[in-house]
């Protein structure tokens, strides 16, 4: 039971801080950015040269976030505000396009092979019947700091206020007197910073490779879309349930509704068991289970 | 002609009819489908394994497209209240469950290894000749699918479907049937993709899981911008440049000599480059779609 707790909680930890960046840029900017999942890989690779150059680990970290949210905002002053003019539909097949790039251009450079930090090799620790490492414990409470300090950023000061107010109201918050265009940079560097962050800890707990962005398209688009596109709580949860779902599908035993003594599904239906959960939450909510026109900010 | 000359034009054809399928839902109608693909691989693998069953290809390519407008027809049904990023997101799942289904229910698909269909679609022909019938079916079949999608979008329907992308709710007003537009551009569509699936699992003799990756869509989606969203002509010269630049890619990688491990990178970075190009600069494509204008005192 402990064991399928904490591999709920190591799947969530892989999409989470991904999943919250592209959501919350979302309410922004209007069209699902689909190049968000490689900046987790451009996070990922940068944090693996830096620490090729010696750098301490947290330091890579924190770098590689700076850095990828840098470029984040520089493709979206320069790409995606330019295709948004046309429309969020032109802007959204702009943002695959632009994956594409970004996705050959780490093929040419790093390589087809996986990589990996160069990190001691962890003992797991046991924990209530339950097996998990050091790594693991870090990372999980990396990402929990890092989702705190950000839902008290959004929640306890002006500048969350501002943003949740260029969310819900993108006119009204300029007549208010409000920046749209800061609020829609910093917003855009964090998501790129969050999804570096992801990215990096991907890689310091298992290993990562030029597809990671592709590999995360779909369980970080379908986390934000059945917990309501836009919506920070809603991508948190989303990921919480996704990650529920997957390790629940392929830890039950369905020999029960047979009469077999072992039903297993096949570990590769993990992935599908999430679309699942994407496709019935679109039928019976098309917007999401938590999503919400406009509320009070 | 060479040989491998005639084996781009076949394929170029072949992406033709995919082109005009997708075209025909996302650039007439509107629905952002990012799942074509799957539609694609439906009529691929109906012609691989109703060959393996011992049925001749007529049968083969029925029976795909068939399913395929069923398959079509459901997920226009179940999207029918989706918003355009919702449903890009959607399909886009709906095709990955499909794939991870192909792969891992070997003893039908032949799983991740792929499936060969063993009948060939011109038994008395060989060589050169076979080539250039098989030219001629799928040029003649992509043809047959633009007169088709042509004939459907100049009559009332065309109408019915721009204007639901143009304007849903003036179309709801109207007393249009919204959910039987989508169903039916959903299942047109479909069974477009799946008779080219069809051809290219005859021709090439093999399908597999890993021609059904996502990157297949996103190429498909780049010949419609390229060659001009809501025109079935600009579906058709799209693909063939986009296939075209595909095969340069090859060349180019020899010219440049980088190692062949990196063909693949270069070969997606040409064509997202060529996309993002597009959208930024032309993003009505080279033949943008012609909107007859109805005089309204008539």
């Amino acid at each position: 039971m402990m064991q399928f707790i904490i591999d709920t909680l190591l799947r969530s930890g892989d999409l989470m801080l991904v999943t919250l960046g592209l959501s919350t840029v979302y309410a922004l900017v209007r069209f699902p950015n689909m190049a968000q999942t490689e900046y987790a890989t451009i996070g990922a690779f940068l944090g693996l040269l830096l620490a090729g150059l010696g750098l301490p680990l947290w330091l890579c970290v924190l770098v590689s976030a700076l850095l990828t949210g840098g470029i984040a905002v520089l493709l979206h002053r320069y790409a995606f505000a330019r295709l948004l003019r046309s429309s969020p539909v032109i802007a959204m097949i702009g943002s695959m396009a632009v994956a594409m790039i970004i996705r050959s251009a780490i093929q040419a450079v790093a390589g087809t092979r996986s990589q990996r930090f160069d990190l001691p090799i962890d003992v797991p620790h046991q924990f209530m019947g339950a097996m998990i490492t050091t790594t693991q414990i870090v990372i999980l409470a990396v990402t929990a700091l890092v989702i705190v300090a950000f839902l008290l950023l959004l929640f306890k000061t002006g500048l969350g206020r501002s943003m949740r107010a260029v969310a819900a109201q993108p006119e009204l918050a300029r007549a208010c007197g409000i920046s749209s265009e800061r609020v829609v940079d910093i917003i855009g560097f964090l998501g790129g910073a969050f999804a570096a962050i992801g990215g990096t800890l991907l890689a310091i707990g298992s290993q990562v490779h030029f597809n990671l962005g592709q590999d995360l398209l779909l369980p970080v688009f379908a986390a934000a879309i059945v917990g309501g596109l836009g919506s920070p709580i809603g991508a948190i949860l989303g990921v919480l349930l996704l990650a529920f779902v997957e390790t629940l599908v392929t830890n039950l035993n369905f020999g029960v509704l047979t009469g077999d003594a072992f039903l297993y599904v096949p570990l590769a239906y993990g992935p599908a068991a999430g679309f699942c959960l994407l496709v019935i939450t679109l039928v019976f909510r098309p917007r999401g289970l938590f999503h919400s026109e406009s509320k009070r900010v | 002609m060479s040989d491998f000359l005639l084996h781009i034009l076949i394929v170029a054809a072949i992406y033709g009819i995919a082109s005009i399928s997708l075209n025909l839902q996302a650039g007439v109608t509107g629905l952002m489908n990012f799942g074509q693909i799957a539609f694609f691989g439906i009529g691929g693998y109906a012609a691989a394994m109703s060959s393996q069953a011992g049925f001749s290809p007529p049968v083969g390519i029925l029976v795909g497209v068939v399913v395929a407008a069923v398959a079509g027809a459901l997920v226009g049904r179940l999207g029918r209240n989706l918003d355009a990023e919702y449903w890009a997101i959607a399909t886009l799942g709906i095709a990955e469950i499909f794939r991870i289904v192909l792969i891992n229910e070997g003893w039908a698909t032949g799983g991740a290894g792929g499936i060969s269909s063993g009948v060939r679609l011109f038994p008395s022909l060989e060589g050169r000749a076979e080539l250039l019938a098989m030219l001629a079916l799928s040029v003649a079949g992509m043809l047959v699918c633009f007169a088709i999608s042509r004939r459907l979008t100049e009559r009332q329907f065309g109408r019915m479907l721009r204007l639901l992308r143009e304007q849903p709710d003036l179309s709801v007003s109207f007393g249009h049937d919204i959910v039987a537009c989508k169903v039916r551009a959903m299942a047109i569509g479909a069974a477009i993709a799946a008779f080219g699936g069809a051809l290219s699992t005859y021709y090439i003799a093999y399908i597999s899981p890993g021609d059904l990756l996502p990157f297949s869509t996103f190429l498909i989606w780049t010949m419609v911008i390229v060659g001009g969203i809501g025109n079935h002509k600009g579906a058709m010269l799209g693909a063939f440049v986009v296939q075209f630049i595909f095969v340069g890619a090859l060349f180019l990688k020899d010219l440049l000599g980088f190692p062949s491990e990196l063909a693949g990178a270069l070969r997606m970075m040409i064509v997202g480059i060529l996309l993002l190009a597009f959208l930024m600069v032309r993003p009505e494509g080279a033949i943008p779609e012609r909107l007859r204008k109805i005089d309204a005192q008539n």
